[in-house]
């Protein structure tokens, strides 16, 4: 076995399947102008439902799918939610446990050190926490996401930062239930903060383990008010989300709102600490 | 063929990427990582497909200045490789039926399946991140300084790694 036998052993892709998919490729290019019709229809049709809305937000105060400083917030009453988004969960049981450090306090500026690009950390964190964790998703230069945490001493706060870079094949998008965020500013850069998350949806192990042992592939998350605090914002091409207590409590049986976490005014603190 | 439109399409920032080409140049690379890396004709098909189709829907939020384009490309691929194998844990596929493109030998074609079915066995055994290194490297046919960009690792690391497997590799091929 040798490089060359690796790559004559690859089996040959058929001619075929390459001029059906650019066919469907070409097929969803050309349909511009007949996308500009639908574009035309489907923009009085919005104009209609934002008038609905805007009679329903007068009356009822609704909320809509909204976009500040890049972050889409996507409002629903419940989420359902695939059960693969799960299995870390069942490979690695001590993710039920409570969240807390598994390695030593690391040092800012080797963290820094390891990152494939510039972010902003904190200036600024409350008395007693540490910097603990940066686990990374993939070391792949487009994929990179990171997560950082900083847990407190004993019965403290604790927080996580998540960032990856904007145009990497990743979401920024909050999913809230109507009525829980609000727009928020860092300085001169605006933020959306949410109070609360959709509440991990399992309430034992044995209610977890018998939902997958039944084939279970879906069940709704319910939102819960007192499930943690986030914080959402871009800048400098760079997303971020700051989250209390430490973001692994989302999919941990011990309840979030038992956890204690930072102030409203703490976390955006912190977060102001990040803007230079 | 027909044409994508004008064969160039803008992305994020007025940025113009030649479609065409890329698709000509890419497609192959794509699908031969997928061949690797699921180890079924019919199933790397359908993953091409659907990491073109998202590249496409997704143009515009390619920037050039971050990478070259088959780094994001391949970016995506990986993404649409790793749902597949949490969606595969949930539901069986469906058994692999012989590739035996038009015009080619049936008996040749045959020892090539039997010795790709084989190295698909080995492959199973081996680490994700491995396996999405050799699918790199032998299935996409990428240098080590394109899958250093793609991969986030050093040109000469990614040289080590792929030594090491390629090694434990032919260890573990002789021994069949």
């Amino acid at each position: 076995m040798n490089d060359q036998f690796l790559y004559d052993i690859r089996p040959e892709m058929r001619k075929a399947f390459a001029d059906e998919l650019y066919t469907r490729l070409s097929q969803s290019a050309k349909s511009t102008p007949r996308l500009k019709f639908a574009y035309v229809l489907l923009g009085t049709l919005a104009i209609l439902l934002v008038a609905a809305a805007a009679w329903q937000f007068m009356t009822t105060n609704a909320h809509f799918e909204t976009e500040i400083n890049g972050i889409t917030i996507n409002e629903m009453d419940y989420k359902i939610i695939d059960s693969h988004y799960y299995e870390p969960i069942k490979e690695n049981p001590d993710a039920l446990s409570r969240p807390g450090p598994t390695q030593e306090p690391r040092n800012v500026f080797d963290i820094m050190a390891e990152l494939p690009y510039r972010i902003s950390l904190p200036s600024w964190i409350p008395e007693g926490m540490e910097l603990y964790e940066l686990n990374q998703d993939d070391p792949g230069l487009w994929s990179a996401f990171f997560h950082l945490e900083w847990f407190s001493s004993e019965d403290g706060p604790s927080m996580s930062l998540m960032v990856h870079q904007i145009g990497a094949p990743m979401e920024e998008k909050v999913d809230a239930a109507p009525h829980t965020w609000k727009k928020v500013n860092l300085g001169e850069v605006e933020a959306v903060l949410v109070r609360g998350n959709f509440r991990f949806p399992f309430n034992s192990l044995e209610d977890y383990l018998q939902y997958f042992n039944n084939g279970g592939t879906w069940r709704p998350a319910f939102w819960d008010e007192n499930y943690g605090l986030r914080l959402f914002w871009t800048y400098q091409d760079v997303y971020y989300e700051l989250v209390t207590p430490s973001s692994g409590c989302a999919f941990a049986f011990v309840q979030c709102e038992r956890l204690p976490k930072l102030s409203e005014g703490d976390l955006i603190k912190v977060a102001e600490s990040m803007i230079k | 063929m027909m044409e994508f439109v004008g064969k160039k399409a803008r992305v994020a920032d007025d940025q113009e990427v030649d479609w065409h080409g890329l698709y000509l140049d890419l497609l192959p690379k794509i699908f031969h990582y997928f061949a690797y890396r699921v180890g079924d004709v019919q199933i790397a098909e359908d993953l091409a497909g659907t990491a073109f189709e998202r590249a496409w829907r997704k143009r515009n939020r390619y920037r050039k200045d971050l990478g070259k384009f088959e780094s994001w490309v391949f970016g995506i691929a990986r993404k649409v490789a790793g749902e597949y194998f949490r969606k595969s844990k949930r539901e069986p596929q469906a058994h692999q039926v012989p590739n035996i493109p038009d015009g080619h030998d049936v008996g040749k074609a045959f020892d090539e399946q039997t010795d790709f079915d084989q190295l698909q066995k080995l492959l199973t055994d081996m680490d994700q991140k491995d396996r999405h290194l050799l699918s790199l490297k032998y299935g996409a046919g990428i240098t080590n300084r394109d899958i250093a960009q793609i991969t986030g690792l050093s040109e000469s690391n990614v040289g080590t790694k792929l030594h090491r497997l390629v090694t434990k590799l032919r260890s573990e091929w002789e021994k069949t």
